[in-house]
């Protein structure tokens, strides 16, 4: 009997010494001007986080998140948005939407039932004092932002990105559900909140971008097969799409100076290419390189500019350690570089002071 | 086969006082034999842990009595260098793997023949009780018995399940009853009945139901915030049947047929979402196997081993989410296999054995996926052996060609593939007085990727190459009753191991969708050690010990660049170990479980918040027999999980809190 016991007391032993400690937040840190960074984290793993990112010392705190609401974000964070006084954040997998103030205090937790489950939140866009969000089960939310209620209409399948442009709201239905991928956008009347009509346009319609003479892009994802990316210009006046010769994008960003497009490529083996480079938006012609495909490691994942600075923001990942979040000039010199303390960088807002 | 024919005490299935001295006995020496007076019984036997050239871990029908263990994944808890992958529940998904090195490396066997699962390459084990079973062995390395199918020589790990052949002692019939009641609404009856048939034959036949509602209260964690929430839709009804046909001839042949059914519907309660206790998905299962088996000595020095079986496994899932075209999504799968074996022994002296087995085999797949590639897998499995066998010293070698061909109607193929796959084991009794051996493996194994792998709707990748594993297993094994009386059994084990896996197949996730890849290098070293003793206390009451601990490095090294470079890889803890204490005596045997793993990673790079707590979990059993003259009435009640210990073996998984069972079994 002494034996077990004493093989017991070593087994925990050899427990207790191997466990180890956080390096916590305390819930009284002050958001300053900076850089929100939402890690979407693994599916499956409630690992969703958001960071905060200050420029000037160089410092990440994370997570704000549980740190200020002592819980989690919870699974699959998706879409991160500064509006006015709040933050809204989107985490899919959990089927919420969590308003806080923009030092990332919950003020109200948006959920929709949908039939069976809560409906699951992809993307946001906001205008004219409402915050829109797409759900993946095919509808489109609009959050009042004095009184945060929301209501929803049906759009089309697997709705992402969301356009609100010329009194009409535009969502690019992925339908990511269906194996051959969908190709349509859907039209609403912004003032009614109504689908009037769909759109045509390439397979798997993914996100808007919009310049600042109004211009409108789309990507496509195409099938992942034998269907490439491709990129659109939109016409909200006329509703219609044109695709754009030779441009597979997989993200883009409309930075203070140009545009910067994200491609990424695998080959028949699966060997990730991705390609950063100059977009010009008056000619829609390649500008040259932004930075070399060597600059950014493991390989890029997402671009997002600063409009106030120029400065343009690339998250890498490799989708199962924590990202990095690389900081170049509009020249593509390299600023600076940090782990963003979690998996998958998806979105990034920032906070003027 | 190496069956040895056991004379034993008769009594111990009528007699409760011999049936406690025999449990006593723990590990009976395969070299052993024992006479007595009243009756003969031949049985399996079991076989020695400490004469084997490479790691063995066996339990028999009495230690699951005595432990108080009525499922399989309950066995292999008490193992060495193994771990359950347990998705938590009555009906949660369980795989095993041995020594880090994935569940595809592990086949499982059910007397002789491996069963096999194309689709994903993991056999559930929680599919098995242990009603019917008569020994569960795992074997971690080439097998001392070379007389088998050569599937048997194509992965790292065996679990072979063998099931009880009837004994017949003074009636043509037995008959026995059970009930199980359990904790989250379980009920478990079951019937089994055994017939001779003349001379020659005999059959076998049972059949168990198991409902069981399967939810189950559990602690959630999310930061700083705890709640007590239900673990929902874990709900399983499950009826397995099977009939078994022996047939013993005068000329030492042995005729097996048997024919196996489950039905299984099941509620899949899916990993735990904060905010979201979406739980939809439902899973059913219909798997009818025969297997057919005939053994006979050609000669004195040659024997023939013949196998054939037919495989029939159908899988329907369905989750309903309006994220669906149409709301509801509905995948079905169908899988064949049509497999032959034939083995061939030599054995020109009593030292010297040659065996060479030829497998071939056809596997098939049908979904109602779109593009589904309905794949035909045609595999071919040559093994030669060769084995020197002498009071001291056993040494074994294996040669496996394997060759697999396939074609598919849809999409692209995979290549065909040919591999030469040695092994090479060593055992050597150092002390001519004393048991202590020393033993020496090395193993070039790898394992195809499977049909998902391969074939999988956009995920699956048709150039993926095998998965390579070489493991190198150096070992001491000490085996003596040291104080006669007191200590009559007492046995010790230390393995060390190196083990590398590359080419691994791993699904990377990319920023679009998920790929099967052959991505990853891991480097894998370990201990195993492992204890078993029986102290006898006094005529009538003894206690039997067993300690196994496990040490596990097993590294990624892919990538120097990468965050997760020499990061211990996810669900592999470093530590981990098992304990149980019987204590037998003429009115309750006792019996005290404790299983402890160390903190382990979900995610490939070992930080905080990727990190899982370690756990200990702590069981108890309690049984008696009464007997009368023609019938036996068993009562066990089992106490699992005593502390109520909250813990996940797969994370966001949780596992059932505290919880009991009662069996009441009458054997006629």
């Amino acid at each position: 009997m002494k034996k077990i016991i004493l093989f017991s007391f070593v087994v925990m032993a050899i427990f207790a010494t191997s466990c180890k400690k956080a390096n916590p937040v305390g819930p009284d840190y002050t958001i300053t001007s900076g850089v929100y960074v939402l890690n979407s984290g693994s599916w499956g793993y409630n690992n969703s986080t958001l960071v905060f990112y200050n420029p000037s010392t160089g410092n990440v705190t994370g997570d704000v998140f549980q740190a200020k609401n002592g819980k989690k974000l919870g699974d699959t964070a998706n879409d991160l948005l500064i509006y006015g006084s709040m933050m809204y954040i989107a985490v899919n997998g959990s089927a919420v939407v969590f308003v806080t103030d923009l030092q990332g205090a919950i003020i109200k937790e948006i959920t929709v039932a949908g039939s069976g489950s809560n409906l699951s939140p992809r993307q946001f866009a906001a205008a004219d004092g409402k915050v829109y969000v797409t759900y993946q089960e095919g509808y489109l939310g609009e959050i009042d932002t004095t009184s945060l209620a929301i209501r929803t209409v049906q759009v089309g399948p697997f709705p992402e990105g969301i356009l609100v442009d010329n009194g009409k709201i535009y969502t690019a239905n992925s339908d990511g559900y269906n194996p051959s991928y969908g190709n349509t956008v859907s039209v609403l009347d912004k003032a009614s909140f109504t689908v009037t009509k769909t759109i045509n346009v390439d397979k798997n319609p993914q996100k808007f971008h919009k310049t600042k003479d109004g211009k409108v892009y789309l990507i496509c994802w195409g099938n992942y097969y034998d269907v490439p990316a491709s990129l659109m210009t939109l016409n909200t006046d006329t509703d219609v799409a044109t695709k754009l010769k030779d441009f597979e994008p997989t993200n883009m960003a409309i930075g203070k100076y140009s545009a910067y497009v994200l491609s990424s490529w695998y080959d028949a083996y699966w060997n990730q290419t991705v390609k950063y480079f100059n977009f010009d938006t008056v000619s829609d012609s390649y500008l040259g390189e932004f930075v070399p495909s060597s600059a950014v490691t493991p390989n890029g994942y997402s671009i997002f500019a600063d409009d106030l600075t120029g400065n343009v923001y690339i998250g890498a990942s490799d989708f199962k350690s924590n990202g990095d979040m690389y900081v170049f000039s509009p020249e593509g010199k390299r600023l600076a570089k940090f782990d963003t303390g979690g998996i998958n960088p998806v979105a990034v807002a920032f906070i003027r002071e | 086969m190496q069956r040895i024919i056991l004379i034993a005490v008769s009594l111990l299935a009528i007699n409760a006082a011999v049936y406690a001295q025999d449990d006593r006995r723990g590990q009976v020496p395969d070299s052993l034999v024992y006479t007595l007076d009243r009756a003969v019984v031949v049985a399996d036997a079991k076989p020695s842990a400490t004469l084997q050239s490479t790691p063995l871990m066996v339990k028999t029908k009495m230690d699951f009595d005595k432990l108080g263990l009525q499922e399989l994944y309950e066995v292999i808890k008490n193992f060495n260098g193994v771990q359950i992958r347990d998705y938590g529940g009555i009906g949660g998904v369980k795989t095993v793997s041995v020594r880090s090195m994935g569940s595809q490396h592990t086949a499982v066997n059910y007397d002789g023949i491996t069963i096999t699962n194309v689709q994903s390459g993991q056999v559930d084990i929680g599919r098995f009780n242990l009603d019917n079973v008569s020994q569960v062995t795992l074997t971690i390395g080439l097998p001392d018995d070379i007389f088998q199918a050569a599937r048997n020589f194509a992965s790292v790990g065996a679990l072979t399940i063998k099931s009880a052949e009837p004994v017949f002692i003074d009636k043509p019939v037995n008959i026995s009853a059970s009930m199980r009641y359990a904790s989250f609404k379980t009920f478990n009856p079951s019937l089994s009945y055994e017939q001779r048939l003349g001379k020659n034959f005999s059959f076998s036949a049972n059949a168990d139901w198991m409902k069981s509602d399967g939810t189950y209260p559990f602690r959630l964690t999310n930061g700083g915030l705890v709640t007590e929430e239900l673990r929902k839709n874990s709900d399983v009804n499950t009826i397995r049947a099977e009939f078994n046909l022996f047939g013993h001839f005068a000329n030492g042949s042995k005729l097996t047929a048997k024919v196996n059914y489950l039905n299984s519907e099941r509620g899949l309660p899916g990993s735990v979402v904060f905010y979201n206790p979406k739980a939809n998905e439902r899973l059913w299962d219909d798997v009818l196997f025969v297997q057919l088996g005939y053994e006979t000595p050609l000669s004195e020095k040659l024997s023939l081993l013949a196998q054939l079986k037919y495989n029939n496994t159908y899988t329907k899932y369905m989750d309903i989410w309006e994220s669906y075209v149409g709301g509801v999504e509905i995948d079905t799968y169908l899988q064949k296999e049509y497999y032959s074996s034939v083995a061939l022994q030599y054995k020109p002296t009593d030292n010297l054995k040659f065996a060479i087995a030829e497998d071939f085999f056809l596997n098939r797949m049908d979904s109602n996926l779109p593009n589904f590639a309905f794949p035909t897998r045609r595999t071919s499995l040559t093994s030669l052996s060769g084995q020197y066998k002498s009071a001291r010293l056993t040494a074994t070698a294996n040669l496996l060609a394997t060759y697999i061909n396939e074609n598919v109607e849809f999409g692209e193929v995979a290549g065909t593939r040919f591999r030469l796959s040695p092994s090479v084991s060593l055992s050597y009794r150092v002390l001519e007085n004393h048991n202590l051996r020393l033993r020496v493996a090395y193993q070039d194994i790898f394992r195809t990727p499977t049909f998902n792998d391969l074939y999988y709707a956009k995920m699956g990748n048709t150039k993926l190459k095998p998965e390579i594993a070489r493991q190198l297993n150096v070992g001491v094994t000490f085996n003596e009753a040291l104080a006669p009386g007191v200590i009559d059994f007492f046995s010790v084990s230390l393995d060390g191991y190196i083990n590398k896996v590359k080419d691994k197949i791993v699904a990377i996730p990319t920023t679009f969708i998920s790929k099967m890849l052959n991505f990853g290098v891991v480097d894998i070293w370990g201990l195993d050690a492992s204890l078993n003793t029986v102290f006898t206390l006094s005529e009538n009451m003894s206690l039997e010990w067993s300690a196994n601990y496990s040490y596990q490095n097993a590294v990624d090294v892919t990538d120097p660049e990468a965050k997760n470079y020499r990061h211990q890889i996810p669900y592999t803890p470093r530590h981990s170990g098992n304990t149980s204490l019987t204590w037998l005596n003429d009115w309750v045997n006792v019996s005290y479980m404790l299983t402890a793993v160390g903190e382990r990673y979900a995610l490939p790079q070992n930080i905080e918040s990727n990190r899982i707590n370690p756990y200990m979990e702590h069981s108890l059993s309690l049984s008696h027999t009464f007997n009368t003259r023609s019938v036996k009435l068993r009562l066990q009640g089992e106490l699992l999980n005593l502390t109520n210990s909250q813990y996940d073996v797969i994370q966001f998984y949780p596992m059932p809190g505290r919880s009991f069972r009662l069996t009441l079994k009458i054997t006629y």
